[in-house]
């Protein structure tokens, strides 16, 4: 009963919180103060997918997963609260963009870019959020009474009234409460864990101990060699510097209030994520002492929350992991509302269109969400890719030199988009032997897709000025 | 430090020292406010301190 009440509690302060945003346009989030900012820009960019599953991969692979941890501090948050947060405001303002595909479109001077970008981010966030929906129905179902297509339900639902009742200023505050449970969940689970392996040095001292396996072949406290240190690597890369364009985050930088408070959101934003996934992925690597067998990755983090903590603190660390899915769902909800109400109808949002939008973003992620979890993660993994393939460089390139030609906002989105695509079909072991049966040889095999798609992108925006610059010249070489 | 090796013992460090630049960045600010705040207006400095009354305290007018 108890129980129950804390999650009809927690279910109600959200509510609340989303009201508040109410009476505000709902696709721009108007100006928050630097607390609300910080928090809510961890809370989306944090979801069970890293908490759970990169958890889970830690205890596997051991400590060198921290390489993730610092690259989400240093490159995810701290690089872009102090060069890209207040920049992507700037641009907002002087060119009155409404949603980053907005901004893009008007950044390129072409309409068309438009719609075709909010249709590409609706349809690759609403599967993303789909696979962000179930983790967190997974998680409510083992701490109520549910079953997990009733906890769906619940989940869908809840967000999608708290969008709709706060629009995007109603998300950030939600998104913000639902951080501060994040760190406070994530402590609870460190020190849990420090106790349990006896303590800090004794612990690191067992897991130094523990032989290599094929996951962590020179040992728990160590880069992995070969292919190993690889994926390790593009992982951290990936979750790094993939995020910069990603919609949902970039529309948060809209809502800055001066530079000011981008550069004090960095600290905050930089503690707040450096506590949740730095604490979240030693905790777990601390537990292959204590939880030595080989178990599936996803299982490792609620296993050790089960027998590490107290009922009280079992629920607690529930609820952030729910608040960890429920934060990025919301974002993703919003965005790919926008994507498709706004971007694609290029018209302002708003009464029965807003309503319908969202109610049909929330039916397709629930829909979505039910389909097999496996297929799923992979193409929330990929969507990730896609996305920062199309808009990275044009976003980039908008933020250092300011308005340009539509030629170099098309050619980077749909060059970078195609070959990440391609590479995934033909090129990427992990992908490529399942769907074509080929894969590039060597090394170039675990080569991430995002790394050619970035590349292809930077080279079609070079090859985009050059035309310009020099049409005839260029024309003949590419003749010749 | 027997089993580190350099690259996952930086990354530690890089964490560990991130999270206490962000306190230490956070205290500093606080404090450079709170002083900027008591020479400006003493009598002022103490009624615009910001009132929690709940979450509404959070938010700011656009």
């Amino acid at each position: 009963m108890a129980t129950l009440l804390i999650w009809v509690a927690y279910g109600l302060m959200l509510l609340f919180l989303a009201r508040l945003g109410r009476n505000n346009d709902a696709v721009l989030p108007g100006k928050v103060n630097v607390f609300i900012q910080a928090l809510a820009y961890v809370a989306t960019y944090i979801s069970a997918v890293a908490l759970v599953g990169f958890g889970g991969l830690c205890h596997r692979m051991g400590l060198q997963m921290l390489l993730l941890a610092a690259g989400n501090m240093w490159l995810g948050t701290w690089f872009v609260y102090r060069y890209l947060a207040w920049p992507t405001k700037r641009r907002q303002e002087e060119l009155g963009a409404r949603t980053p595909a907005h901004l893009i479109s008007l950044g390129y001077q072409s309409p068309r870019l438009r719609p075709v970008l909010g249709v590409i981010s609706a349809i690759l966030l609403v599967t993303y959020s789909s696979a962000v929906f179930k983790g967190a129905a997974l998680m409510l179902a083992e701490a109520l009474p549910l079953t997990v297509d009733q906890s769906l339900i619940v989940l869908v639902g809840v967000v999608a009234v708290g969008v709709l009742l706060g629009g995007l200023r109603g998300v950030l505050y939600t998104e913000a409460f639902q951080g501060a449970i994040m760190v406070f969940g994530v402590l609870l689970l460190v020190v849990g864990t420090i106790k349990a392996v006896g303590g800090l040095s004794v612990g690191l001292e067992s897991l130094a101990r523990i032989p290599p396996t094929p996951d962590a072949d020179r040992g728990f406290l160590a880069l992995s060699s070969g292919s190993g240190s690889l994926t390790v690597i593009f992982l951290a890369l990936v979750t790094s510097v993939g995020i910069w364009a990603q919609p949902q985050l970039i529309q948060r930088h809209f809502a800055l209030k001066d530079k000011t408070a981008a550069h004090r959101a960095a600290p905050l934003a930089v503690l707040v994520i450096g506590l949740i996934v730095g604490g979240a992925y030693f905790a777990a690597a601390l537990s292959r002492v204590i939880m030595p067998d080989s178990m599936s990755p996803d299982l490792v983090i609620p296993t050790l929350v089960s027998r590490l903590l107290p009922a009280f603190g079992q629920q607690l660390f529930i609820i952030a992991i729910v608040s960890a899915s429920l934060s990025t769902a919301s974002a993703l909800l919003h965005i790919a509302a926008g994507g498709l109400g706004e971007d694609f109808r290029g018209r302002k949002l708003g009464g029965a269109a807003w309503v319908t939008v969202v109610i049909a973003c929330a039916l397709g992620a629930g829909i979505c969400a039910k389909v097999s979890s496996q297929i799923i993660a992979a193409i929330c993994t990929i969507s990730w890719t896609l996305i920062a393939s199309a808009l990275m460089i044009p976003y980039l390139a908008l933020l250092v030199w300011g308005r340009q030609s539509s030629l170099r906002g098309w050619l980077p989105t749909i060059i970078g988009l195609a070959s990440a695509l391609t590479w995934y079909a033909v090129g990427y072991g992990a992908t490529s032997r399942g769907l074509s049966g080929l894969a590039a040889p060597g090394l170039w095999g675990v080569m991430h897709p995002m790394v050619i798609g970035l590349a292809a992108s930077l080279a079609a925006f070079g090859l985009a000025v050059a035309l310009e610059k020099k049409p005839a010249v260029v024309t003949k070489a590419l003749a010749e | 430090m027997a089993g580190w090796d350099l690259t996952v013992l930086s990354a530690a460090l890089s964490i560990v020292g991130g999270i206490v630049w962000a306190m230490a960045r956070l205290a500093l600010t606080g404090k450079k406010v709170m002083a900027k705040e008591s020479v400006l207006n003493p009598a002022e400095a103490v009624d615009s301190r910001p009132k929690f009354v709940g979450i509404i305290s959070f938010q700011e007018n656009d």
